[in-house]
C-alpha cells in the first residue's frame, strides 16, 4: 500500500499519523513484515551526534562606518575566512588558534550559539570605497546580520571502525588508538543512522527538511565525497563511508543541547552536530529499508597503523555495541565516538515535532546524484 | 597527592560483596555490570580487581568536550553537565576501568569513595593515597588550554 506525502502530513493534521523512532521499527520489524509497518507506521525518525569536521557557517557582522574590506579577520583570536565580500566570513569547525591549538572554530560556533559574546577583529588594505583598515568589535548571535551554518559534508553514511596494529598510541580523529589492537572506535548510531534508513536516498534529497543542532535546515547539496559505489552487504547497505548530505540552517535558531565543540588530544578541534531527518514511510520499500537493525547493519574495521588504513574485518554494529569484538583471535574493546544517547534524544524530540505538525514532509526538491564516486589526490612531482 | 582505591589480588576470593555495594550505591541494583569495580574471574580460584587507579589520566586528554576533569582529592571525575555520552573516555582507557551500560546516557568509574572497602570481607580493598606524577599532571594543561580562550 503506497501513501503520498500529502496523505502523510493530512495524517499528521489530523493527528492520526503514526510516527516511530528507528529503534522502535527496528525492534517491530522483529514481529511485523515490511507491508505490515508499511500500513501501520507513517514516518520513522533517524538522528545521530557525532564530531563533524566539515562543518562551519558564514556570518555577516555589518559594515561600520567608515566601512572596511575585511581580509584578515579573527573571532577570539581564530582566524576566520574573509576571501568573500567586505563583512561576510566563514568560520571553519576546524580551524584553530595559532597560539592555542586547543581553541578554535568548533568553541566559536558553540559561543554563538549559547549567546556569548566574542571579539572580532579584522584588517583590510584601505580602499577608496572601503577606506577603514583596522576595526576591533564584541559581536554576538544578536549583534550580527547573519549566521547561517553551512557543512559541506555531514551525515557519513556509514563510517568505517579504527583499529591501530602498530606498537605506538595513534592520536586520529577516530581518537587514541592504543596500541597492538588496544581498542576499537567507532562512529555511526547505527540503526538510527539517517543516511543508513534510507541507503538510495529515495525520501532524502535537496530541500529535505533536517533537524540541525535544533533549527530546522534543508539539505542544500549532496555532501562533499558523495560515493554511490561503494561495496554494500546482503541489505544493500554499504560496509564503509559511502554517501554525504550538505546542509544548511539558521544559527540563530540553534540549540546549544545539540551541537558542541570538540577537542580530540594531538589531532585538533571538531564540532559534535545533532542531525535529525524524518523518513516517510511511503511504500513496503522504504519500510523495509527503516526496519535495519544493528544485526543486519555491518562496517568495516579499518587498520589506522597501516598505510591507506586497510580493512581487516567485517563487524556488524550489533558486535561493536556489545562493548568487544574478536580480533585476530583476541578479545578488543569497542567505544563509539559519537553519542548515541543525544542521538535517541534528537529522534524523540523530532517524532514529538513531526506528531505536532511542526516538522512538514516534502519531496526533495531534487534527487542527489545516483552514480558518483571519489577522487584522490594526485600530486605533483616526489609524493612521499 | 592521589586518592584511589587500592586492591589487593591476593586477597581477594571473588565475593562480589564489592561490586554490589558499589551498584547497588549508586545504581540502587545489585549488579555487577553497574559496578565501577570488576571482579576478573582468573580460573583455579584467583581474581584480578579492576578499578580506576586515577593516575593514567588518559580519559582527561582524551575527552573531546573536557568532561572529564581532576578534583582537588586527585581523582578522575565526569562532569555531567559537559558530557555528551560519546564515550571516547571508555575507548582510551587502557585496563576498562571507564565503564558504561548500554541504555545509560553516560559512563561512570570508580571515584574512590570507600564504600567497597569498608565492606570487603578480606580486606582486598582499601582506600590509600599516592603522588603525583608527570604523566598524572599531564592532564591539565589541555584542560586549561580549552578551558578559556585567549584574551
Amino acid at each position: 500500500m503506497a501513501k503520498t506525502y500529502e496523505e502523510i502530513n493530512e495524517k499528521i493534521a489530523r493527528g492520526d499519523a503514526v510516527v516511530l523512532t528507528a529503534e522502535e521499527v527496528a525492534r517491530m520489524a522483529e514481529e511485523l513484515s515490511p507491508a505490515e509497518i508499511a500500513a501501520r507506521v507513517d514516518v520513522v525518525t533517524t538522528a545521530t551526534f557525532g564530531a563533524m569536521c566539515s562543518s562551519g557557517c558564514f556570518i555577516n557582522f555589518g559594515h561600520p562606518e567608515p566601512g572596511l574590506r575585511m581580509e584578515s579577520i579573527t573571532l577570539n583570536g581564530v582566524p576566520v575566512f574573509g576571501g568573500i565580500a567586505a563583512v561576510d566570513a566563514y568560520i571553519g569547525a576546524t580551524e584553530v588558534d595559532p597560539n592555542n591549538p586547543r581553541y578554535g572554530g568548533g568553541h566559536l560556533i558553540e559561543a554563538l550559539v549559547r549567546g556569548e559574546t566574542l571579539v572580532l577583529e579584522a584588517r583590510g588594505k584601505g580602499t577608496d570605497c572601503y577606506p577603514r583598515r583596522y576595526a576591533r568589535a564584541e559581536i554576538n548571535k544578536d549583534s550580527v546580520n547573519e549566521i547561517i551554518m553551512v557543512n559541506p559534508r555531514n551525515a557519513y553514511q556509514n563510517y568505517p571502525a579504527a583499529t591501530n596494529s602498530s606498537g605506538k598510541t595513534l592520536y586520529t580523529y577516530m581518537g587514541t588508538l592504543l596500541p597492538r589492537f588496544g581498542n576499537i572506535t567507532y562512529s555511526t548510531s547505527g540503526e538510527l543512522s539517517p543516511l543508513l534508513n534510507d541507503p538510495e536516498l529515495r525520501t532524502i534529497g535537496i530541500g529535505t527538511r533536517v533537524f540541525l543542532a535544533g533549527a530546522q535546515g534543508f539539505v542544500s547539496w549532496n555532501g562533499t565525497q558523495f560515493n554511490t559505489e561503494k561495496p554494500a552487504n546482503e541489505f544493500g547497505l554499504p560496509l564503509s563511508n559511502a554517501r554525504t548530505l550538505m546542509l544548511t540552517a539558521n544559527l540563530k535558531q540553534m540549540d546549544p543541547a545539540y551541537l558542541k565543540a570538540a577537542y580530540f588530544e594531538r589531532y585538533g578541534v571538531s564540532l559534535f552536530v545533532g542531525l535529525g531527518i524524518p523518513i516517510p514511510v511511503l511504500d513496503e520499500d522504504i519500510a523495509r529499508r527503516v526496519s535495519i537493525s544493528n544485526r543486519q547493519i555491518e562496517t568495516t574495521v579499518c587498520d589506522y597503523a597501516e598505510k591507506g588504513h586497510p580493512g581487516i574485518a567485517r563487524v556488524t554494529y550489533a558486535a561493536l555495541r556489545a562493548g568487544w569484538v574478536e580480533l585476530d583471535g583476541r578479545k578488543v574493546r569497542t567505544a563509539p565516538l559519537s553519542s548515541l544517547a543525544k542521538a535517541r534524544e534528537i529522534a524523540e524530540v523530532l517524532k514529538a515535532q513531526v506528531r505536532a505538525g511542526a516538522f512538514p514532509l516534502a519531496a526533495p526538491v531534487q534527487p542527489l546524484p545516483t552514480h558518483a564516486t571519489v577522487r584522490g589526490l594526485s600530486l605533483a612531482g616526489d609524493a612521499s | 597527592m592521589i586518592k584511589y582505591l587500592k586492591t589487593d589480588d591476593s586477597k581477594c576470593v571473588g565475593c562480589m560483596t564489592c561490586t554490589a555495594v558499589c551498584s547497588t550505591l549508586y545504581f540502587k541494583e545489585d549488579n555487577p555490570a553497574k559496578s565501577a569495580i570488576q571482579v576478573q574471574d582468573k580460573g583455579r580460584g584467583e581474581f584480578h580487581l579492576v578499578a580506576c587507579d586515577q593516575e593514567c589520566r588518559k580519559c582527561v586528554q582524551e575527552c573531546p568536550t573536557q568532561a572529564i576533569t581532576v578534583a582537588k582529592t586527585g581523582v578522575v571525575m565526569i562532569n555531567k553537565n559537559l558530557c555528551v555520552g560519546c564515550l571516547a573516555c571508555v575507548a582510551v582507557c587502557p585496563i576498562g576501568a571507564m565503564r558504561f551500560f548500554p541504555g545509560h546516557r553516560y559512563p561512570f568509574k570508580c571515584i574512590a569513595c570507600g564504600a567497597c572497602a569498608k565492606e570487603c570481607p578480606k580486606d582486598a580493598l582499601s582506600i590509600a593515597e599516592k603522588e603525583e606524577t608527570a604523566e598524572s599532571r599531564a592532564w591539565a594543561e589541555v584542560i586549561a588550554a580549552v578551558a578559556q580562550p585567549k584574551e
